[in-house]
């Protein structure tokens, strides 16, 4: 729709004739007198942040990953470090994202107790984890709940994304099986991250 | 006096004008001439306003108000710092033109800015600046940079370009847009927050005033 384009006629009171410059400010305001006017109006912008923590490990959303190790024969014989497979980023490997706006994050993990395969186990500790970011430590996995970590926060604000990489020590000699799995013999490891 | 001819009867006597003349479309932003006047004379409002004994073209004449509205959001916690731009409202109730009455502003995601300029004394146009401080601060002294907001303009019914059209703040001083001499001029400013980054929890503030200065 169009506009108007000409108008008014009449005459509108005037309040007040002063010398120039006349300056008013207010929300409305207005200004008259010979010479160079100004009048300002203020308005006054808010916005809210709430507090928030939020954590990534693995695939974005609701999916849990599962990091396989499968040693050869000859790695059990030789008592050699064996790298994973699985997760969503390099073999044996997730992607962590922490970030909060409310102080310095805590970063913990726990499990429900040591890998098992029927009546044996495998210590958490036999897992290590790698972060390719020193700021973004995760905690040594262990069973049950692990020593927590902290994410260090700037200005309150906590922002960081490592890659964590597992590897399976394999330092000691266990009995043929499959330990843990998904959710289930004690498999899946739980981060938790908080803010006070 | 009443003007004239009311918003939407000076849109229908022009397109007939301009249909009569097989010429250009008539749709424009709202800018309107106004009759000359001594001694010079300029009115801002930004937000909610006054005027007394009728709007501007029955007759009435300009007044201070000092409500300071406020433009508001709240991100959600999800939201925070995602790069998608949240709409901010306003508390603002100045909905109609204070010129003709005309619902020219929705309420409450857009804020009215117009004035007008009038003078019988040949100069330029005034000029509308605004002037914001480098930062929105909380409580806890965190910040975020005021060119974190910008808007975009737009009023009820029009189609051209606005006389104080889309920007974002600088975090200093800034021209807005300006008014001829006697014009009228007005626009509805839709504003958002960018957020663009992980900030600290809190409640951010900061003041942006509005200057309409004559040459």
């Amino acid at each position: 729709m169009s506009k108007k384009i000409f108008q008014k006629v009449g005459t509108v009171a005037l309040v007040a004739v002063m010398a120039a410059p006349f300056a008013a400010n207010a929300e409305s305001s207005f200004a008259t007198g010979s010479g160079v006017q100004n009048t300002s109006a203020n308005v006054d912008f808010l916005i809210t942040i709430p507090r928030f923590v939020s954590l990534r490990v693995g695939v974005a959303g609701t999916g849990v990953d599962l990091i396989t190790f499968a040693p050869s024969g000859a790695q059990m014989a030789a008592g050699s470090p064996v790298t994973g497979t699985g997760g969503d980023a390099t073999a044996g490997a997730v992607n962590a994202t922490v970030r909060g706006n409310a102080g310095t994050v805590t970063l913990g993990a726990s499990t429900l107790g040591g890998l098992t395969s029927g009546a044996n186990s495998i210590n958490w500790n036999q897992i290590t984890t790698a972060t390719s970011v020193s700021a973004l430590t995760p905690p040594a996995l262990a069973n049950g709940t692990s020593i927590a970590t902290s994410v260090t926060a700037t200005n309150n604000v906590v922002n960081q994304t490592a890659v964590w990489t597992y590897t399976y020590t394999n330092s000691v000699i266990v009995p043929p099986g499959n330990y843990g799995g998904i959710n289930t013999g004690n498999g899946r490891v739980t981060y938790t991250a908080s803010v006070l | 006096m009443a003007a004239i001819f009311e918003r939407a009867g000076a849109a229908t006597v022009a397109n007939l004008l301009a249909a009569l003349l097989g010429c250009c479309s008539t749709a424009q932003a709202f800018t309107v001439n106004i009759a000359a006047a001594n001694p010079r004379t300029i009115f801002l409002q930004v937000g909610v306003g006054s005027f007394s004994g009728g709007n501007y073209n029955a007759g009435g004449t300009p007044a201070n108000n000092a409500t300071v509205n406020v433009v508001s959001v709240t991100v959600p916690a999800a939201s925070v710092g995602s790069g998608v731009a949240q709409a901010m409202t306003t508390n603002s109730t100045a909905s109609q033109s204070p010129y003709d009455g005309f619902v020219f502003c929705n309420l409450p995601g857009q804020l009215y800015i117009g004035g007008f300029y009038r003078s019988t004394t040949n100069t330029g146009a005034a000029t509308v600046r605004a002037t914001s401080p480098a930062n929105l601060v909380n409580a806890g002294g965190q910040t975020i940079p005021f060119n974190q907001i910008s808007w975009t303009s737009s009023g009820n019914g029009d189609t051209g370009a606005q006389p104080f059209p889309a920007g974002t703040f600088v975090g200093g001083s800034q021209t807005i847009g300006s008014i001829n001499r006697n014009q009228w001029a007005e626009s509805c400013h839709t504003f958002s927050y960018a957020n663009s980054s992980v900030v600290a929890a809190g409640t951010y503030t900061g003041r942006v005033t509005y200057t309409l200065s004559t040459p």
